[in-house]
């Protein structure tokens, strides 16, 4: 191969390279991200357990909850924060004494969802959540019930 | 091969009668016939294994293959602790699960599967009473139960089997399949049960 | 009868109990008829798989079968042999120079996709779990994803308080 169509590889390389690092500087700015979180209980019964003032879960999220192949009758609310999220700053949700889930936002309006069972880490979730749309993190709960927590971008 | 030694192969007589290790030892040294010997006495056992977990026969055929090709690659780490035979099971179960994991990447759940994950259903099954082997010829048995066992999720198919064909304890059957010895328990009585209902059912469709 | 009594039956069965507990569930068989039926479709189920595999023949004639996998074992035997005799200057230049054009092409791609695509797009998922019982599913028309987890395991139940608070 020629010295001079080495030459002419080598600098569009270069000028490549240099224009990702400034497109990629540009885009890679970790914007926070406002969430809404949905702490959300499925079961059969049609009310809360004794003791327990949980109200119905919010038509839009019920309907959600209802177009998945779930199959649970009743979704209770039991609890809903927002938050932002940021590399820098993830925001942690109890589930219950051992589960918790950690987000934290990245570029591009990424969420970065960790799972975690007794401390350690069992999955994890790293996807776009454009504006509208929903990321449903579930498990098992206790007499054939099953937990929610439903994200959610806000504006 | 590099590093091993020039040795005249068995004959083909004195393969078919000598004992597994003797084969093993041969094929260790390179010996390609020794070593197609051992697949012809174990293809059978090996493609079972690997059919009763992928339930495609195609797909068992492939995977098998590929594990005796493992195998021969491995041979030198064989150090007779087990048997050859259930030292190659081993290497079959573990290549279908690794397919199974793939193909659980690639696909959405279906519904039933997400039924079956949520869990329950096995709680609720009234005990069957009526004797599934009862009456039936072994072929007979050997196609309801390969019926019933496709109807099986991936994760209950692979306990169930893992336990009754291969006699794992379930904490050998936790470490293979990446899970908790819990989720082996409950794996494995879900498969139970729904087995039950399905031999039961079958029958009664007769 | 709860779960967690069933699955110590199964356990019973499957010879996983220590002596303390076996003694525990023999007695308490004695005198639950519901456990004694239980433990019995358990039994009969184990029995209608024993020997399942053993009548199983592989679907290929011998030849055909071992051909394919000789070739396998000859073809990577041959792969490990390196080739000698060529200079590393020259085979790393005849890897080098297409490889740079085709990661070049592919690098402009990757600028001009960036800055057409609207944010967020050109990102696919990551996804791992630790446990192959977790899975996703992916409602593409209504824009919502469900990551399924085992947790908290099924025997845990008794451990289990409701679902609690976000912090």
């Amino acid at each position: 191969m020629s010295a001079r169509l080495v030459r002419l590889i080598g600098a569009a390389w270069f000028l490549a390279v240099l224009t990702l690092a400034m497109t990629s500087a540009s885009s890679a700015q970790a914007a926070d991200l406002k969430l809404r979180a949905y702490l959300v209980w499925g079961t059969d019964d049609p009310k809360p357990p004794a003791g327990k003032d949980y109200k119905a879960a919010d038509a839009e999220i019920e309907k959600k909850l209802r177009s998945l192949p779930l199959k649970w009758q009743h979704y209770f609310e039991v609890s809903r924060t927002n938050f932002v999220v940021s590399p820098s700053a993830p925001t942690k949700v109890s589930v219950s004494g051992k589960c918790e889930i950690e987000v934290k936002g990245g570029p591009n309006s990424i969420v970065d969802v960790v799972m975690r069972n007794k401390g350690e880490e069992v999955a994890r979730q790293k996807q776009p959540l454009p504006s509208g749309q929903y990321l449903i993190v579930s498990g098992n709960a206790p007499n054939s019930s099953g937990w929610f927590v439903v994200l959610k971008r806000e504006e | 091969m590099d590093g091993w030694e020039t040795v005249e192969p068995m004959t083909e007589n004195a393969h078919s009668s000598a004992e597994d290790p003797a084969l093993v030892k041969a094929a260790q040294k390179g010996d390609m016939t020794a070593f197609e010997e051992l697949v012809v006495r174990h293809r059978d056992k090996i493609y079972a294994r690997a059919y009763s977990m992928m339930r495609n026969e195609e797909e068992a055929i492939d995977l098998s293959q590929e594990a005796w090709v493992k195998g021969w690659q491995r041979l030198k780490q064989f150090q007779g602790d087990s048997s050859f035979g259930t030292w190659m099971t081993r290497i079959i179960i573990n290549l279908c699960l690794d397919q199974l994991r793939k193909q659980k990447r690639q696909r959405t759940e279906s519904i039933e599967e997400l039924d079956e994950a949520s869990g329950g259903v096995e709680r609720q099954m009234p005990v069957v009473t009526v004797n599934p082997t009862a009456g039936l010829e072994r072929g007979e048995l050997r196609q309801k139960i390969d019926r019933a066992l496709s109807q099986l999720s991936n994760e209950h198919r692979t306990a169930l089997i893992l336990h009754e064909f291969e006699e794992m304890e379930y904490k050998e059957i936790a470490k293979v399949m990446g899970c908790s010895i819990g989720t082996v328990m409950s794996r494995l009585f879900y498969a139970r049960r729904k087995m039950a209902v399905l031999l039961a059912d079958l029958r009664k469709q007769e | 009868m709860d779960y967690e009594a069933q699955l110590k039956l199964q356990a019973y069965l499957d010879g996983e109990l220590p002596e303390g507990e076996a003694k525990e569930v023999a007695n308490w068989l004695a005198r639950d008829q519901e456990a004694v039926a239980l433990l019995g479709e358990l039994r009969q189920t184990r029995k209608a798989l024993a020997g399942f595999e053993d009548g199983v023949r592989l679907p290929e004639a011998r030849e055909f079968y071992w051909s394919k996998i000789e070739r396998e074992i000859e073809r990577l035997d041959v792969k490990r042999e390196e080739p000698v005799g060529v200079p590393f200057s020259v085979k790393l230049r005849r890897i080098l120079m297409p490889a740079s054009a085709v990661a070049l092409v592919a690098l402009i791609g990757m600028i001009v996709s960036k800055e057409i695509l609207p944010s967020g797009s050109a990102y696919s998922t990551e996804t791992s779990f630790r446990d192959s019982e977790s899975f996703t599913y992916h409602d593409y028309a209504e824009g919502t994803t469900l990551v399924w987890l085992p947790y908290p395991a099924e025997n845990d139940v008794a451990d289990e308080k409701e679902p609690s608070t976000l912090e």
